[in-house]
């Protein structure tokens, strides 16, 4: 195996977004959820309930 | 580091940490798989708060979550077979007992620091060929496995760290959309110079 650090992805991503124009983090598609199985569908709706219960905003989105 | 959403960051220092109760019970270290690795690969925010992992030894891991805030979901959801947090809102899934069907190259793998814990990830070929595997299933209803394979491409041609093993990766295109898509069409898609 191989050791990477948080620190060097991140000035590898970084140094690619500088160079391509990219900003944010919004460039790469998200799932559609198209295949979700049912225990992932049931999961996530699980997640959205758990927010809702609570009060806030989803700290992720999800498509399912 | 403003890279990374800091929630997907807590998420992943948690279970490293669960990780490491996992390789302490004697088990092999479980693998992160599927958006979590897209994200850390990336940047991009990917992760819909559910995380995949690989591993043979789910009760060990089910019990280092549970011991960390992890909850079953009750209800009538009982379909599922993952855990959840709901002060982190995140999910965790065991998806398989075995690496990509035992395809991928295990030495390849990347074990990241998160704290003083670890989390073990698949390569970036393995990444990019398990996205353009699910997109040959589905043509019209992945068209974002192929665009999530393209970026992983590009971000790791464009890296002097980051040395793609072209022969490898060519391979596990192959293996994973069963031979109907290979290394030139990546290529072509992601419109990056070849120095093969």
């Amino acid at each position: 195996m191989y050791r990477i650090t948080v620190e060097s992805q991140a000035a590898i991503i970084e140094a690619w977004k500088s160079r391509n124009g990219v900003t944010g983090r919004d460039y790469v598609p998200v799932n559609s959820g198209v295949s979700r199985t049912p225990s992932k569908q049931a999961l996530l709706r699980s997640l959205a309930d758990v927010s809702a219960d609570e009060g806030v905003a989803p700290r992720f989105s999800a498509n399912f | 580091m403003s890279t990374y959403r800091p929630e997907f960051l807590d998420a992943l220092t948690l279970l490293a940490e669960a990780f490491d109760d996992v390789v302490a019970a004697g088990c092999g270290r479980p693998v992160l798989v599927g958006g979590a690795v897209v994200e850390f690969y990336t940047g991009g925010a990917v992760v819909s708060g559910d995380f995949d992992v690989v591993t043979p030894a789910r009760h060990e891991l089910e019990q280092a979550l549970l011991r960390r805030g992890f909850e079953r979901p009750s209800g009538p959801q009982m379909l599922m077979r993952g855990l959840l947090h709901r002060k982190l809102q995140i999910g965790v899934e065991v998806v398989s007992g075995t690496l990509f069907d035992g395809n991928a190259d295990e030495d390849r793998m990347r074990l990241i620091a998160f704290g003083r814990s670890e989390v073990a990830m698949p390569a970036i070929e393995d990444m990019i060929a398990d996205r353009l595997g699910q997109y040959s299933s589905n043509e019209t209803g992945h068209r974002e496995m192929l665009e999530q394979a393209i970026i992983l491409y590009r971000i790791a041609t464009s890296s002097l760290e980051i040395s793609v093993d072209r022969e490898y990766l060519s391979r596990r295109i192959e293996q994973e959309t069963l031979r109907t898509y290979g290394l030139k069409f990546l290529i072509e898609q992601a419109n990056v110079p070849d120095h093969s």
